[in-house]
């Protein structure tokens, strides 16, 4: 387990510093300078700005200064935002992304469990098939038409809810709804496959044949068995989410922090655009690598087998 | 001798989508205290299904007791209630599968899975429950029980794992154990192990088995009374001694005569038995096994044959041993071994029990 | 039957018959494995709804802008804003495409327009049947081109890789585990920001990571057949290499891959339609199904035809896609024929 973990975070680090390199080499390679937009700067300004970033120095130089304030954490500072560090451009927004993305996980999570569990108990039976069609329309239909319809019936229409904004926990029902979709959508459906196949399994037979009682089986038997794969796509559908966040917090005008990105990609302010991508990145890989360990923790063939090691 | 079990004229069936299986056609047969009855027959003969019936183990839908009655302690178990039949299984009748790697739930200390049946039919307290669970794995063989109690199946060994099966299913003292194929998937020399495990264990405990198996060679070992099984219904039952050294269906020749033993002749020609099983959505008129037999009569295509009785143990359902039958000659195999049985009837009669 | 009867059956009936029931009978004639897997697709209601809808909503991208005699960039402000109106299906009541407003005012005949936009038109004056289908089209043509692309590297890439295993096989491995630990959005934000956003350029991005899941299932496949005892069985038996690859290699890994790129393709219809709202679609005046979207919310309030209509289109596609994806994969798969 422990080798496990430390080639993991090995990996880890070797696709950070990948993903660091490409995205400071496909920075330089832009069209133009960024500070090609503010006509308004004299030569002498550009030089100073120039100089003052380092710009004017060689490209290695350049990414080896970039190199070390990263690992000092240091993302560099906003050229639109009254030079304002990066870091905390990204703070600022971060607490309404959180909230939008947690809510959405863990609503996705229990309600796709509930359908898959259902799902399965109840195969073939109409519940099944009404699990079936609602999990392949929540895969299908993309977040933001969901968002799309909710805004027009929900808010226009209806008047229920606040069609915009962020101003309270109403404010946050429908982005939340809109991003859970997806998440119910794949869990139900993965928890039904999973839940039929531990149900058909020798050792629930067994279970059944020392006399347990259905519902018993179910929760001291099939459950935790079937719950063990499921982990395992908690943390692609947690990267779904925050990508899914980019349009949602647009359609919802959210001030998170893919509203903000979206907004310097069309301002071309490229520190923030790099900082938030490698702040992205760094996020992306350390949940998927914290389910990884997860998964291997919850599991004892795994847990043991690495332990033995 | 007491009677355990009785089984009387069961049907099973499996509805699907190309029509009504019927894996189980009609089989009697019964159950005395302490023996052990083995049933014999080849993959789809219907062996498995019975044995899972008699549990009401078989899945529903697709699978269901179409007829008959399984009388267990003067009640009927195809009639019970999914309640009043849990607190029999385990209990009462106990089951162990074929496939060991895959019969214990590999996210369960094993101590646990042995502890469950005990603590839901006698109402042991958990540290009791503990006590007997380290004293069964003792019971069957297990090194080391204070640190094995806590392990996962995936750190046992496949014949270590089949012995916590026999465990579990012997936690409770059951009237009746049922094994499926308890061998099939282990070693030979585990094998070994295993069987005479079981039949220690019989006689510690005094427990029925009805033992499911396609293998002919563990039969001679720990089998009392055999059951041929073939095509969904039982086709000869009789005593080891009456199957193996007079034995009078067709089918059982087929088998004894595929099977090599130390003592079969080097000239002797190993035989196979020809063809598949029959299709039992739409099983054959007359006689399911006259398609496959080369001593089939014109008659095995038009009636279905009675059971007829050879002596008190003895029965098999085969037109052979009707009156006007042609003598016929067994195969090799079947000839060299036979033996004249003292108990048999002058001449084969009708059952009295099988009504057609 | 008695005792009595039984005594009485004619002698004759007991004269040997061995061998007159047929042995060999096969219970039903051997398919094809392309055949058996058309049957059990045919069967399945959703896969053949989402075959129709594909070839519907293919047809219609392909041959509706063509037979309008609008097309998608022209602009009349004069025309703008015109709500739908469907000859027939105006008289149904919920659906609003009778050419009035959300207030009950009839546009056409106050501005007195005999032509009828059945999918209104856009602010511009833009004829929105025209750009919904000319976006389908644009959005077909990145998914269809991303996914085949996909597919041949995929192909090449895993082929080698499984083919000569090993070494080899290790190192191509490791690049692709670091590949995929990149997230692909990240990536494509990149690349678009470099290559500014165009059909070319989108399909360029999607492909830089959506090979490597191909690959991986090429490869696997690969290693699979070569282990696999059946396999060996016709190479003892002195098969040659093109049977093994024709009869053994090609149904097995055909499968996989139909069903991967049959995911594939909404998949990148997804993710252009993203593209268009973080501002790295396509540039107007294109249109694409996902900017069709993205541009339709800015009038949601007033003009909700321009959101819905792209946005159902969208839905539906990716939906028919999956559907099909669904049953293709369950009719590939040999395992499971009973």
């Amino acid at each position: 387990m422990l080798r496990y973990t430390l080639q993991r975070i090995v990996y880890m680090l070797i696709t950070m510093f990948i993903i660091a390199t490409l995205t400071f080499f496909l920075m330089k390679l832009l069209p133009g300078s960024p500070l090609k937009s503010q006509d308004k700067l004299t030569p002498e300004q550009i030089t100073i700005i120039n100089e003052k970033y380092g710009l004017n120095d060689p490209l290695p130089v350049q990414y080896v200064h970039y190199l070390g304030n990263l690992a000092k954490g240091d993302l560099g500072s906003s050229f639109q935002y009254d030079n304002r560090p990066v870091t905390e451009l990204i703070g600022n927004r971060i607490g309404a992304s959180a909230q939008l993305g947690f809510q959405a996980l863990i609503l996705g999570s229990i309600v796709g469990l509930i359908l898959g569990i259902i799902a399965a108990i109840r195969h073939n039976t109409i519940f099944d098939y009404g699990a079936t069609v609602l999990a392949v329309l929540g895969i299908s239909i993309p977040s933001f038409v969901f968002a799309g319809f909710m805004q027009y019936i929900l808010g226009v229409k209806l008047q229920l809810l606040p069609v915009a904004l962020w101003e309270g926990f109403s404010y946050t029902i429908m982005p939340t709804i809109a991003l859970s979709g997806f998440v119910i959508a794949n869990i139900s459906r993965f928890m039904r496959t999973e839940l039929l196949e531990v149900m058909g399994s020798d050792y629930i037979m067994l279970a059944k044949a020392k006399g347990m009682s259905g519902t018993g089986i179910i929760i001291k038997h099939a459950l935790r068995n079937a719950l063990i794969p499921v982990i395992t796509i908690i943390g692609p559908l947690a990267v779904n989410i925050m990508t899914g966040s980019l349009v949602i917090e647009q359609i919802f005008a959210i001030p998170g922090l893919g509203e903000q990105f979206v907004k310097s990609i069309s301002m071309n302010d490229y520190t923030v655009i790099m900082g938030t991508t490698i702040f992205y990145s760094a996020l992306f890989i350390f949940i998927i690598f914290v389910v990884d360990i997860l998964y291997g923790v919850i599991d004892p063939r795994i847990r043991v087998a690495g332990g033995k090691k | 001798m007491e009677k355990v079990l009785e089984v009387k004229d069961l049907h099973v069936s499996f509805d699907t989508y190309g029509g009504v299986v019927k894996a189980v056609r009609g089989v009697n047969f019964d159950l005395k205290k302490g023996e052990t009855l083995a049933i014999v027959g080849e993959s789809g003969s219907g062996k498995s299904v019975t044995s899972k019936a008699l549990m009401r183990l078989i899945p529903n839908p697709p699978g269901r007791i179409a007829k008959g009655e399984i009388l267990f302690d003067g009640r009927d178990l195809a009639k019970l209630s999914e309640k009043e039949m849990q607190k029999i299984r385990g209990k009462d009748i106990a089951m162990i599968f074929q496939d060991p790697m895959t019969s214990l739930n590999p996210t369960m200390k094993i101590g646990s899975q042995i502890m469950e049946g005990l603590i839901k039919h006698q109402n042991l307290s958990k540290s009791t429950a503990k006590e007997r669970a380290l004293e069964l794995l003792r019971l069957v063989g297990i090194p080391q029980p204070e640190v094995r109690i806590n392990q996962y199946p995936h750190q046992f060994s496949g014949g270590m794992r089949q012995r916590v099966v026999v465990a579990v299913a012997l936690s409770c003292n059951p009237k009746v154990l049922i094994a499926d194929e308890p061998t099939t998937a282990l070693d030979v020399t585990i094998q070994a192990q295993i069987l005479e495990l079981m039949k220690d264990l019989q006689n510690k405990i005094d427990t029925s088995i009805i033992f499911i198996t396609h293998d002919l060679g563990v039969v001679a070992n720990v089998a009392d009374r055999v059951a041929v099984m073939y095509g969904g219904q039982i086709v000869e039952m009789g005593t080891v001694d009456e199957i193996f050294y007079d034995p009078r269906h067709p089918y059982t020749w087929g088998l004894l005569a595929s099977m090599p033993s130390l003592d079969t002749s080097v000239q002797t020609e190993l035989a196979a038995i020809p063809g598949t099983p029959p299709d039992l959505m739409n099983p054959p008129k007359g006689d399911a096994f006259a398609p496959r037999s080369s001593y089939a009569l014109e008659i095995d295509f038009e009636h279905e044959p009675p059971m007829f009785q050879i002596s008190d143990t003895h029965f098999a359902k085969t037109w052979l041993l009707h009156e006007n039958a042609p003598a016929v000659e067994p195969p090799k195999a079947v000839v060299e071994k036979r033996r004249t049985m003292p108990s048999n009837f002058a001449k084969p009669r009708l059952a009295e029990e099988v009504v057609l | 039957m008695e005792q009595k009867q039984l005594d009485q059956l004619s002698t004759d009936l007991f004269r040997p018959a061995a061998g007159r029931g047929d042995l060999e009978q096969i219970g039903r004639p051997s398919l094809s494995y392309w055949k058996d897997a058309w049957l059990r697709l045919r069967k399945n209601k959703g896969a053949i709804f989402g075959l129709i809808v594909v070839i519907v909503l293919t047809a219609l991208a392909i041959f509706a802008p063509m037979a309008s005699k609008n097309d998608y960039h022209t602009q009349n402000l004069s025309l703008s804003k015109l709500p739908p109106k469907i000859p027939v299906l105006e008289k149904v009541s919920f659906l609003h495409v009778d050419g009035k407003d959300k207030d009950g005012f009839d546009v056409y005949k106050a501005k007195n327009i005999k032509e009828n936009y059945w999918f209104g038109t856009d602010d511009l004056g833009r004829d929105q049947w025209v750009r919904v289908w000319q976006g389908t089209r644009i959005s077909l043509l990145i998914a269809v081109a991303a996914a085949l692309i996909d597919l041949g590297i995929g192909i090449i890439y895993g082929g080698v890789s499984g083919f000569y295993g090993g070494k080899v096989d290790n190192i191509m491995m490791r690049i692709i585990e670091i590949l995929i630990g990149i997230p692909q959005l990240i990536l494509v934000i990149l690349f678009i920001l470099i290559f500014k956003p165009g059909v070319s350029s989108i399909i360029l991005a999607m492909i830089i990571t959506g090979w490597t899941g191909m690959a991986r299932i090429v490869r696997g496949q690969m290693l699979k057949m070569k282990e696999q005892e059946f396999v060996m069985a016709s190479k003892t038996l002195g098969a040659a290499n093109s049977r093994l690859i024709g009869k053994h290699l090609i149904p097995n890994i055909l499968g996989p891959i139909i069903v991967t790129t049959m995911f594939t393709v909404p998949g990148a219809i997804f993710t252009e339609a993203f593209l268009s709202f973080i501002g790295l679609g396509i540039a107007p005046p294109q249109a694409s199904l996902g900017s069709l979207v993205n541009d339709g919310f800015r009038f949601l309030q007033t003009y909700p035809y321009l959101l819905i209509i792209p946005s159902i289109i969208i839905s539906l596609l990716i939906l028919s896609f999956n559907l099909l994806g669904d049953g293709l994969r369950d009719a590939l798969d040999p395992k499971m024929r009973k």
